[in-house]
């Protein structure tokens, strides 16, 4: 069939790549498809989005996203350093350490984010006499995406074959050279997919921190919707901001996995 | 090199692997381990890496006890070259880097010093062209040649091979080998286990069977497989030198 190969990637795409022309006509008519169903569900409405009640909000929009990206860029960071030090942990030689990582891991983990989430604000953090809601808003989704995060570390650690802990033993590297030189490095390859995975629910679950009022992108949609009753022109520009934070960094870090990609 | 192994036992859980094994060689350079599978070969190869703590027994080399105590162990690993069958190499470093990583952080060298020493054993086994290699870019045969560079240029006491060849294609096992003799001309000492009979009479020195955990027999080449005098031995050949 001629027509086939426009259409068609060839049975072994790493040895004949699909070319250039037909990747894009392909992804255009996938495009195509998924526009004309929301095009057809928007016609059928017989309502006539007016953008000019919730345009007058768009500095709300704005300081709501930049919001969202501050909490959900600091979470980022620290349930990183959480992942990594529970993850160590359950690995650990100490046993009250080990199992300190495994109650966190799957409390938090078996458990909705939204109980997390008025349990440490109102209970929790009241006790601990901290008040600043955003910095309890960073604090809980650092936790929360810290469980995953140690978990996928985990796996990343534990997929390290044994032939290649018993080279390192052999050469005479000492326990932290051996993470630090031979584990870290292949672990990391393993781990970034589903790391970017993780990443990308974290800054979509930071929108449940609206629940104790922090002013983040979500929160101000909230506002807006009420303030306008203009629900879909609310809530639509939120999709498109959050989506503009999660692309880039499912392609940011498709391209870091493939920098760090060899054979084994 | 002078080695003195005493009543040396391993177990695994219920198997015994090493059954008081005892073996007593002065003046030796090359001492080749032959035997059947599950016989122990492996377990004493790793015992004398400092892998494996025996259960009981002891290790000397050139009078010198082994203490089977972390940290003493780890500084003793470090004075041996141990090449194990396969998968040696770490995947995520150059064959160069592969050579340095020991050489910079276990030896001391500063990165130069290092880099100059990778490069000349590189060079010497000719696979300088292949020095920013990755393993995966490599074929089994010079892998398995970067993995003894490897052992060889931390200057050890002693070199292990645990059946260098067994992973590899004949072609590739004459080069593998071929280093090897080069070595062993060099007055380098080193254990060898190997399934290559033919290679075994040609470059050792003293010959050990092993079966059962046990020395069923040791002496010099010509005394092992001419002259054996336990019927483990005769049978044991007669099976692996009728193809």
């Amino acid at each position: 069939m001629s027509w086939s190969k426009f259409f068609v990637a060839p049975d072994d795409s790493r040895a004949r790549p699909v070319p250039l022309g037909v990747r894009m006509l392909n992804f255009a008519l996938a495009g195509l498809l998924v526009s004309a169903a929301f095009w057809f569900s928007f016609h059928r409405l017989a309502y006539r989005l007016q953008w000019d009640a919730v345009y007058r909000y768009r500095e709300m929009f704005l300081s709501g996203w930049l919001t969202t990206i501050v909490l959900s860029a600091s979470a980022l960071l620290l349930s990183s350093l959480i992942g990594f030090l529970f993850a160590l942990a359950g690995r650990s030689r100490l046993l009250p350490l080990r199992y300190l990582s495994k109650i966190y891991v799957e409390a938090v983990r078996g458990t909705p984010l939204l109980v997390q989430i008025l349990i440490f604000f109102y209970v929790v953090a009241d006790a601990f006499g901290v008040s600043n809601r955003y910095l309890v808003g960073i604090l809980i989704l650092s936790f929360f995406s810290g469980a995953y995060i140690s978990e996928i570390i985990r796996a990343g650690l534990e997929s390290i074959s044994k032939s290649q802990l018993e080279s390192a033993r052999a050469i005479g590297l000492t326990r932290s050279q051996t993470y630090r030189f031979v584990i870290f490095p292949q672990a990391l390859r393993q781990t970034l997919p589903p790391l970017a995975g993780q990443f990308v629910s974290l800054i979509k679950d930071s929108s449940l921190l609206s629940i104790i009022s922090i002013s983040e992108f979500t929160w101000n949609a909230q506002a807006i919707n009420s303030r306008t009753f203009s629900t879909l022109e609310s809530y639509i520009p939120l999709a498109l901001g959050y989506l503009a934070l999660t692309l880039p960094l499912s392609i940011w870090t498709r391209n870091l996995e493939r920098r760090h990609a060899y054979d084994t | 090199m002078h080695l003195k192994l005493d009543s040396i036992s391993k177990h695994f859980g219920e198997f015994a692997a090493l059954d008081s094994l005892s073996l007593h060689l002065d003046k030796v350079h090359t001492l080749v381990l032959i035997g059947p599978s599950g016989g122990g070969k492996s377990t004493l190869l790793r015992i004398l890496a400092g892998l494996e703590f025996p259960d009981s027994g002891s290790v000397a080399i050139n009078g010198e006890k082994v203490l089977f105590e972390e940290p003493e162990l780890l500084k003793y690993r470090r004075t041996i070259g141990t090449v194990f069958q396969a998968f040696n190499l770490f995947p995520h470093l150059s064959a160069l880097e592969n050579i340095t990583l020991p050489l910079e952080k276990v030896h001391g060298h500063s990165a130069p010093e290092a880099d100059a020493i990778a490069r000349q054993f590189l060079t010497r086994f000719r696979l300088e062209k292949h020095a920013h290699k990755r393993p995966a870019e490599l074929s089994g045969g010079q892998r398995q040649r970067v993995a003894i560079a490897r052992a060889v240029s931390i200057k050890p006491r002693l070199l292990l091979f645990d059946e260098p060849t067994s992973a590899l294609d004949p072609e590739m096992t004459a080069d593998v080998l071929d280093m090897i003799k080069q070595l062993r001309d060099e007055g380098r000492d080193f254990v060898l286990v190997t399934h290559e009979m033919g290679f075994a009479r040609q470059i050792a020195d003293q010959v050990a069977l092993l079966a059962d955990g046990h020395i069923v027999e040791a002496g010099s080449v010509h005394q092992v497989f001419e002259a054996p005098s336990s019927p483990v031995t005769s049978q044991f050949l007669e099976r692996i030198l009728k193809y």
